[in-house]
């Protein structure tokens, strides 16, 4: 009895043993995604396409410009190239600490507007992409759990939860991550409301690496509401990384330089 | 009709500075109808419509270097308002963009100001008045030269303008031209070279800037000279009046809102406040706020409040003339509201309400983008209040205006 007793101990121990490894290796799975996402600065052009819930297409192009400033805070510029009655218009937003602060350049009123600051929770440009979607995934923020390991498409992946730590202000009860083995990337993610109902979807292919650079990079990135039946759509048509933007590109006058 | 010669300025430039030469150009613009119907028709013989085309052109020339040239055009043409039909030099100028100076040098656009509904600090810049309810795009160029230089924390912009235009006014057979008092032709512009600087920065989470404009006012007064002489004898005339004023702008994030505020000091040409055909020193202001609500589906909703006031600075009762224009809103409120229903549609309702003589305005509207630079706009002014006030005297002006525009 005694030896059954501590035989089930000893599986008890072993299982927490092998929970805790699993942990760990979901928190260094992620981890190892965020090294390969790490740049000091990117500059994209990008071919956006918005669907609205009637199916209706908008699509614009965009240059964005980022960087993670030394005290990890990031900037970007994004400058509208097309359509014609947006071109020129462009989009300043600096994380200040917690704060994050946001100018507007509308070239037909040639002004800058100062705009309130955008939560991270905030839509990006009025995409299916918040804020937040486009940071890098902040590890110590989170709790992970490795669900399974398995094959998206061709792509032997990594399954992993990701959970919000109590005090932090997450829409989502938890998302669902598949990060492939083979390049560390985020190839595809489910988010869930309190209801744990998936309220986005993300995918993301064309993985490869920008051209000068040892990095690897999904090039079309899709973000779907199936609530709201909207998705967007964004195409990186040039990708450039670490390319030494300074912090002199992410001003007022950058942002007008482009109207 | 001088714009065409003007227009040459910059092709010449063009084999002038280095690699200009070798730019590609760009070349942008938008093409509109503009209809336009007053509810009521006017008894005097004005004109009652507007079928306007417009064309606006636009070419930049840039390159790798830190020199750019860019022009634009703009013709115009009003089958049923001929006064209003023209082509004019919308912009052209040379830029150079130096390691921490910009420098700017001919017919250029220059927009001060943080608030949203009126821009007391914005003075340089002459308007297109023919319509006064029309301010989109109607803002004018000046020749000038401008030198912008980047600090660490702030940014220092200095402006020289030679040659002094002013806003155009109504023509005589306009349905906004105004009955009293009867006016003469307006004055040829005077010769006068107009200065201002501003110092723009960040302080405490607040953009805040500090300018000084000395020059004219964009729009003429009207006085009574000796006409001949007999000093008893008296006639009307038009007069561009000097005037300085020290602004102060702010923008600033509290919560979800933006607070926007602006106030210029007004120094004119009568210091004691004393001569009743001269605006007294004053002070106008604008503060407000605006906030953006997006709901979690794909629509969303901007709304800005804004109070604009002036106060003279002698004490007493504000002399300036109904008619005007930059004296509209001495006690003023503005909103703004607009209802965007995904990327394809807006809904919007401006209103302002002059609660100094009791004039209001407010004008629905609705935006369509059937497709990527399309846009059909449909709109309505609707003008009331006592028959002294600007918008009452107005109150027969009650419109609706279609807009289609195509920008490429």
């Amino acid at each position: 009895m005694r030896s059954t007793f501590l035989t089930l101990l000893g599986l008890l121990i072993a299982g927490s043993g092998q929970l805790t490894t699993a942990r760990q290796d979901a928190r260094s799975i992620v981890a190892g995604m965020v090294t390969q996402d790490r740049d000091g600065d990117a500059t994209a052009e990008v071919r956006m396409e918005v669907v609205d819930s009637r199916g209706r297409s908008r699509f614009r192009t965009l240059t964005l410009w980022s960087r993670t400033a030394q005290e990890g805070e990031r900037q970007q510029l994004i400058r509208f190239t097309a359509p014609a009655d947006i071109r020129g218009t462009g989009f300043l937003s600096l994380q200040n600490g917690a704060v994050r602060e946001a100018w507007l350049y509308l070239p037909a009123l040639k002004r800058t507007r100062r705009i309130a600051g955008t939560g991270r929770n905030d839509r990006f440009v009025g995409t299916d992409f918040s804020f937040r979607d486009l940071e890098p995934e902040r590890v110590d923020e989170y709790s992970y759990a490795l669900v399974e390991e398995t094959m998206l498409d061709s792509s032997a992946v990594w399954v992993v939860d990701a959970r919000p730590g109590e005090s932090l202000d997450d829409p989502y009860s938890r998302r669902r991550l598949w990060i492939s083995k083979a390049e560390s990337v985020l190839l595809r993610a489910e988010f869930h409301d309190q209801d744990d109902l998936v309220v986005k979807s993300y995918s993301a292919s064309d993985v490869r690496q920008p051209p000068g650079s040892t990095k690897w990079r999904a090039h079309v990135l899709k973000m779907e509401s199936p609530g709201e039946g909207t998705r967007t759509v964004l195409e990186i048509t040039s990708y450039l990384l670490d390319t030494g933007l300074d912090s002199a590109q992410f001003t007022k006058r950058s942002l007008e330089r482009g109207g | 009709m001088n714009a065409l010669p003007k227009a040459l300025i910059p092709l010449i430039c063009l084999h002038l500075i280095p690699g200009l030469a070798n730019s590609q150009p760009v070349l942008s613009g938008m093409l509109e109808t503009d209809n336009l119907v007053y509810l009521r028709q006017a008894i005097d013989g004005r004109v009652n419509a507007r079928n306007q085309v417009r064309l606006l052109t636009e070419l930049r020339l840039e390159t790798e270097s830190p020199h750019g040239i860019r022009g634009s055009l703009e013709f115009r043409y009003d089958q049923a308002d001929a006064s209003r039909t023209r082509t004019f030099l919308k912009e052209a100028y040379i830029q150079s963009q130096l390691e921490s100076l910009d420098l700017r040098l001919g017919r250029q656009m220059i927009a001060w100001g943080m608030a949203d509904g009126f821009n007391p600090t914005d003075n340089l810049s002459a308007w297109d008045y023919s319509d006064p309810l029309d301010y989109e795009g109607e803002r004018l160029a000046l020749n000038a030269f401008r030198a912008d230089w980047y600090g660490e924390m702030w940014t220092l912009q200095l402006v020289l303008a030679p040659g002094f235009e002013g806003s155009l006014l109504p023509d005589a057979d306009s349905r906004w031209f105004p009955t009293v008092p009867a006016i003469p032709e307006p004055p040829g512009n005077p010769r006068r070279m107009q200065y201002a600087a501003r110092l723009v920065g960040q302080v405490g989470g607040a953009d805040l800037a500090v300018s000084w404009f000395d020059g004219l006012d964009d729009l003429p007064y009207v006085r009574p000279v000796a006409a001949g002489a007999d000093p008893a004898t008296l006639r009307l005339q038009y007069q561009f009046q000097s005037r300085r004023a020290l602004g102060l702008e702010l923008a600033r994030p509290a919560g979800p809102f933006m607070v926007r505020g602006e106030a210029a000091y007004f120094l004119t040409d009568d210091p004691d406040g004393s001569d009743p055909w001269v605006d007294d020193p004053y002070v106008h202001f604008v503060v407000g706020g605006d906030r953006f609500f997006r709901s979690e589906a794909e629509n969303s909703l901007f709304l800005t409040l804004e109070w604009s006031q002036e106060i003279a600075v002698s004490g007493g009762a504000p002399t300036y003339r109904v008619t005007d224009l930059n004296h509209l809103l001495r006690r003023s409120v503005l909103g703004r509201a607009e209802f965007h229903l995904g990327s394809f549609k807006t809904l919007a309702l401006e209103a302002a309400g002059n609660l100094y003589d009791g004039g209001w305005l407010v004008r629905p509207s609705v935006k369509l983008n059937p497709s990527d630079g399309l846009a059909l706009h449909l709109s309505a002014d609707i003008l009331g209040g006592p028959g002294d006030s600007f918008f009452g005297m107005f109150a027969d002006n009650d419109r609706i205006q279609a807009r289609v525009s195509y920008a490429f």
